[in-house]
């Protein structure tokens, strides 16, 4: 009798889904899916706002990435405008940028993925989680919350809100960083490297101790795409979309923002709110691809700063000349973005650009569409409208990353059911395991659909006629 | 001589959405309340000339980094709206001023966290954490708008009074043990 295992709500994600883990008589995995129950559909409930308002309504879609809703929405607004940011206005949208990958990327290390990696996927589960980790290390998580505070502060010094900020408009940004915001950032940084770098241990560590796991955990073929600047290394900010195959041959080395729907088509499927996109001259599913700090550290040639160049030559080294495939790498290479941050970060600050008083350029341009791309911390993000001769919004388009991570996710989940479900020996630390693939790609369903939702963990043993055969429940 | 009790009161809430945003509300109006202007951003903690050691602040929900900002007070005041309080508090109707405990509780989202669970993660990372209240205001209406509902103004008002009387009353005479 075949059988259908539930899980949900999936834990420690931001937002909802559920996993179903599809069971033949023998008890092995024949299908597995990740599905997104949530619906909000910022995009039509946008069409007839005026477009200079999208930065401030956009960055509402989330509370994680709000900077990145707000950045890619103001770069389209510049579309629109025909107007190019003044240097200081681009610099101090870059900051802001910087300041959301440090406490992003740190706070999902520790937090989301932490417990998994520091306590193990096995532990028990009233202890896995931030408590256990606040308990058992409570050193290593006051650092990541430290960095949280400093991304945090950057963010309200430049943006003026921590969460849901003001800052960016077409053409630049509305208030500039005071002299001393800007030494109270610099006297912090060398603090915040020895965070990161503490953390770049621990995951080193990690990958020593589990070797062979972190090899195989939903390891899988797959395209990449990120934003890489003109010389092809890592760009979080503005760059050109470069995507590449499986082998690491470029398919595209790199697309305008503004063409992206020559490169990009999406599937929709009916089990599912969230769309699958996939490189679109391969069609579906040979074009699928990852994006996020993996894809990024996958398309791009270097990094330009000199303590993330010298670990993303370290992280280079395990795909030996092709790209890294397996998921757990995910968090490497997100702790090496976040070293990649905090350099630019600095790098921004001691540039006397930061404190110019020229920061926004103004227009009196109207374009009938616009496209805003910026590398979000969980991946490629595209805002695309179009408008009617007064402004007002006739379309939105928005590809964010955890759809691009849609198929990947799917991938993910798959595979470590496979590897690790036996329907006839269900335990919880096989179940984790198949949260932990999602985790890997931090998705964040506010983003993707949006609507929070509650987090206990319910998993069902169902039976092709409904019948519940086994529960677990985790609240 | 002893020193001040240094004070923290800490508005939560979405002010878009109703009267999820009475904390910022009572933020508001106790600093008006004790001659001070309305805050004009959401993160001053600037102090005020007559009660020196009391500051606010207001934010849309508890994180994590709220561990770090609140470890040198010796009283936060957790202002927040509530969908159900008893009636145990110090005023007629649902408004509540209750001592809450430092207790870890999982966190749903890393951007969403429980007052004893800030004050918790403060005593793991410092050894200690200050005392917590939560001043809880009854809301009924939680859809989009900027303004607090009728009933839930007038429980502010009253909540905003009954705080104003703790403050005075622990900066003269105390906290309670």
């Amino acid at each position: 009798m075949s059988e259908k295992i539930t899980i949900e709500p999936v834990t420690r994600i931001e937002g909802h889904a559920k996993v179903t883990i599809h069971l033949d008589d023998e008890g092995k995995v024949t299908d597995a899916r990740m599905h997104v129950n949530e619906f909000r559909g910022f995009e039509r409930f946008c069409v007839g706002r005026m477009y200079f308002e999208m930065p401030v309504i956009t960055q509402r879609i989330c509370g994680i990435c709000p900077i990145s809703h707000h950045l890619a929405s103001a770069k389209a607004c510049d579309a629109i405008a025909g107007v190019e940011p003044t240097p200081t206005g681009t610099a101090l949208r870059e900051l802001m940028h910087m300041g959301q990958y440090i406490q992003s990327h740190s706070m999902h290390f520790f937090h989301l993925a932490g417990p998994d990696l520091l306590l193990g996927m096995d532990a028990y589960p009233a202890k896995r989680n931030v408590i256990g980790l606040v308990e058992a290390a409570p050193q290593v998580a006051l650092k990541a919350v430290q960095l949280r505070k400093f991304g945090q502060e950057i963010i309200r010094m430049v943006a003026g809100r921590r969460i849901h900020p003001i800052g960016a408009i077409p053409g630049g940004v509305n208030s500039s960083l005071s002299p001393a915001d800007r030494g109270a950032i610099l006297s912090q940084y060398e603090e915040m490297v020895a965070n990161i770098q503490l953390g770049i241990d621990l995951m080193r560590t990690f990958c020593e101790q589990h070797a062979e796991e972190v090899q195989e955990f939903a390891s899988f073929d797959s395209g990449y795409m990120g934003l890489v600047d003109a010389n092809g290394g890592l760009a979080l900010y503005d760059g050109k979309i470069r995507i590449v195959d499986a082998q690491g041959q470029i398919l595209e080395p790199g697309c305008d923002a503004a063409d992206y729907l020559s490169v990009i088509a999406e599937r929709v499927e009916d089990w599912s709110y969230l769309k699958f996109p996939y490189y679109a001259p391969l069609g579906f599913p040979e074009g699928v691809y990852r994006v996020g700090p993996l894809g990024r550290l996958n398309v791009a040639s270097h990094i330009a700063t000199p303590l993330a160049g010298e670990e993303f030559k370290r992280f280079k080294a395990i795909g030996d000349g092709k790209p890294v495939r397996g998921s757990l790498y995910y968090h490497y290479a997100r702790l090496i973005e976040a070293l990649y941050a905090l350099e630019r970060a600095k790098a921004i600050l001691e540039d006397e650009a930061i404190i110019g008083d020229e920061i926004a350029a103004s227009s009196n341009h109207l374009n009938p569409e616009g496209v805003g791309v910026i590398e979000a911390p969980r991946g490629t993000l595209i805002h695309h409208y179009k408008v009617d001769t007064t402004g007002r919004l006739e379309r939105v388009n928005l590809i964010v990353a955890t759809g691009h991570n849609n198929w990947a996710m799917n991938t993910a989940v798959k595979a470590v059911a496979h590897k690790y479900i036996n329907g006839s020996k269900l335990t919880e630390g096989m179940l984790n395991r198949v949260e932990a693939a999602i985790r890997c790609y931090d998705p964040c369903l506010s983003c993707s659909t949006h609507a929070l939702g509650q987090m206990p963990l319910q998993v069902q043993l169902v039976s092709s006629r409904g019948q519940v055969l086994h529960e677990i429940r985790r609240d | 001589m002893q020193r001040a009790i240094r004070l923290l009161v800490l508005g939560i809430g979405n002010p878009s959405r109703t009267d999820d945003g009475v904390g910022h509300y009572v933020v508001e109006q106790l600093r008006c309340h004790l001659g001070r202007s309305p805050a004009d951003t959401n993160d001053d903690y600037s102090g005020w000339s007559e009660f020196p050691t009391v500051q606010t602040t207001r934010v849309h929900q508890l994180t994590p980094e709220i561990s770090l900002d609140i470890k040198d007070f010796d009283v936060v005041v957790f202002v927040d709206a509530s969908i159900g309080c008893g009636n145990g508090g110090d005023l007629p109707g649902d408004v509540d001023l209750s001592p809450v405990m430092a207790e870890i509780s999982i966190a749903p989202v890393s951007h969403h966290w429980a007052a004893g669970s800030i004050l918790a993660l403060t005593a793991h990372f410092f050894g200690r954490a200050p005392k917590g209240y939560v001043l809880s205001i009854p809301g009924r209406d939680f859809s989009f708008g900027d303004a607090l509902s009728p009933r839930t103004k007038e429980d502010a008002d009253r909540a905003v009074r009954l705080l104003a009387e703790h403050i005075e009353g622990w900066l003269k005479g105390g906290l309670p043990q």
